[in-house]
């Protein structure tokens, strides 16, 4: 009978170089995080479903559910953020916390060709009461891409605040906001111009040229400056002028840019945001920032900020290279396996993959050494 | 390089116009070329042909940086891309056009190349079709009864009349849009902004 059944999606043979890549990273990532006191956490693969929509972060057509035996809906893991933001309401302690994690993530697909995916995200959380961990999070996110020997990436900037405050400062009527919000995260221009083509012409120029309110921070600050705006605006992009010119002086070779247009997919962001581009990979690299609401959802009154690496883009343009690993066939009698295996074994070793085969025709192109067995060889 | 998808037709033609304009030169392109890919003479720049409703995937998936498209392509794609202008030619509507009205007594049955839209325009007004999804001639589908309307592009209005259709609703209109991948967008400002300005800024001759 299940052989009419289509394949699952995701069954997919990684090469010997992918997985040690993948491996790799995710090994010298998490003790970059060591270094700075992170703790490992492994969050769960499968989460209540009320727990994993309440913020209203994630499409409900985005999770894939099923009902445990006890008649809860629950949905395979598709945000480690929100069960660990679940996990920090349940704990009595408010102090620091911060945590580093491994984790597959699951989204379902309604619109695409493919239905279901699954990833594997490295990243880190934290949670606190006082200080300020923007720094330390975005300087993270740069080691870990250092470490991962990634070229030609573009760090993006934003505040998810800005848009509001801009929309609100510009007297946008209430009902505006959500279709105004989407072109602009769009860049959607024809949207925008029809839009707001009631509003003063002033109001209209603002609205126009603010999809191009990214680059360099001087060049942006440039752009604002031709308009008059509020201070509170102003304020924010001073706050990532001053936390880029801090990650300019740890020495980092990364082209950090601000897009002051940023609109998160996820509505749970408040502050700070940070998305990582690579000419590569049409994927971001990296995605995070501050989400402080999503925690006051909870009743607990605590600051969180993170971010997620996506594990196979980024392993797809790091230039670390795994040891190399000699692929050795070794051509086996039928008549003695036993003999076969226990030779193989002495032969195996960290830098060296036995094949044993017992096959004639075999297909040997791959291998970088044959040893063909008989006994008068042993 | 900057990768420009376009669609073999009145776009890419308006489109190559305003790039021969900006002294963006492509003297290597032939109309009649069966080649699907021609660069610029300065090498910054190549355009490459692909089906329309393929524009803004191909877009999307950062294959090409920038592309030229109907709304009514990007309407049916939703495709995650940035739509920076509306480039003023290519105008058209996309319409319910039928011989005779709706039936109220069954689902009515709905033809045309634009499922999606179809679809959202219909829940939207809270009637319940079956779409068939058809790659060409749609009008025929109500003259051969495969449908009992169809939802289309109508430029002149020219192809309906001669077919003894007429437009029920207008659904929205369209033309021709500028779109480009929202990565690209970011870390290759500075290459294509003269591409993106050029297209922008010519004449709709």
């Amino acid at each position: 009978m299940t052989q009419s059944k289509p394949l699952a999606q995701g069954m997919s043979i990684k090469s010997r170089d992918q997985y040690s890549k993948e491996d790799a990273l995710i090994y010298g990532i998490l003790k970059q995080f060591e270094t700075y006191g992170y703790d490992v956490i492994e969050p769960p693969s499968i989460e209540y479903y009320d727990v994993m929509s309440a913020s209203g972060a994630l499409a409900q057509q985005s999770m894939i559910k099923f009902i445990d035996p006890f008649g809860d809906i629950m949905v395979l893991q598709a945000d480690p953020t929100i069960s660990l933001t679940h996990y920090m309401s349940k704990q009595s302690s408010l102090s620091l916390k911060k945590f580093a994690m491994v984790s597959s993530i699951h989204k379902a697909y309604t619109m695409h060709s493919k239905r279901h995916e699954h990833t594997k995200q490295i990243g880190i959380e934290v949670f606190y009461d006082q200080g300020l961990y923007d720094l330390e999070v975005l300087e993270l996110a740069l080691k870990a891409l250092t470490y991962a020997q990634v070229n030609n990436v573009v760090v993006e900037l934003g505040h998810v605040g800005f848009i509001p405050s801009l929309l609100q400062s510009l007297n946008i009527s209430e009902s505006l906001l959500p279709s105004l919000s989407e072109a602009i995260k769009l860049k959607d221009l024809p949207a925008i111009q029809f839009l707001v083509s009631t509003y003063p012409q002033h109001t209209q120029d603002i609205l126009k040229d603010v999809i191009t309110w990214f680059g360099s921070v001087d060049e942006v600050i440039i752009k604002m400056k031709s308009f008059s705006l509020s201070q509170d605006l102003l304020n924010m992009v001073n706050e990532l002028e001053t936390l880029i010119k801090a990650i300019s002086s740890t020495d980092s070779l990364m082209n950090i840019i601000v897009d002051c247009s940023t609109v998160k997919t996820q509505t749970y962001y408040s502050g700070l945001t940070m998305t990582v581009y690579s000419d590569e990979t049409p994927e971001p690299i990296l995605s995070g920032g501050r989400y402080d609401h999503i925690i006051e959802q909870t009743g607990q009154r605590m600051s969180a900020i993170g971010f997620g690496i996506n594990v196979s883009t980024l392993a797809s343009i790091s230039s670390i290279q795994p040891p190399k690993l000699t692929n050795v066939a070794l051509i086996a009698d039928l008549k003695n396996p036993k003999l076969a295996f226990d030779y193989a074994n002495t032969l195996r070793s960290s830098t060296k993959r036995i094949h044993v085969i017992f096959d004639d025709n075999a297909d040997l192109n791959m291998m970088d050494e044959i040893i063909t067995m008989k006994e008068s060889n042993l | 390089m900057i990768t420009i998808a376009l669609a073999k037709g009145r776009l890419a033609q308006k489109g190559l116009k305003r790039l021969t304009q900006a002294n963006i030169l492509f003297t290597e392109y032939d109309e009649q070329s069966r080649k699907l890919i021609f660069e610029s003479d300065d090498k910054k720049a190549r355009i490459v042909f692909v089906k329309a409703m393929d524009v803004p995937i191909y877009v999307a998936n950062g294959i090409a940086d920038v592309g030229i498209v109907g709304k009514d392509v990007l309407l049916e794609n939703n495709e995650y891309v940035n739509e920076l202008a509306d480039l003023g030619f290519g105008a058209c509507r996309l319409c319910v056009c039928g011989i005779k009205p709706l039936p109220t007594d069954r689902k009515p049955i709905i033809a045309s190349k634009y499922p999606l839209v179809t679809q959202r325009f219909f829940n939207a007004h809270g009637i319940d079709v079956d779409i068939i999804k058809l790659e060409g001639s749609v009008e025929l589908a109500p003259l051969l009864e495969l449908s009992d309307a169809i939802v289309d592009i109508v430029e002149s209005g020219l192809t309906l009349q001669e077919n003894n259709l007429s437009i029920f609703t207008t659904i929205t209109t369209s033309s021709a849009r500028l779109i480009v991948n929202p990565r690209s967008y970011k870390t290759k400002i500075k290459a294509m902004t003269p591409i993106i300005n050029a297209i922008m800024q010519g004449d709709n001759v």
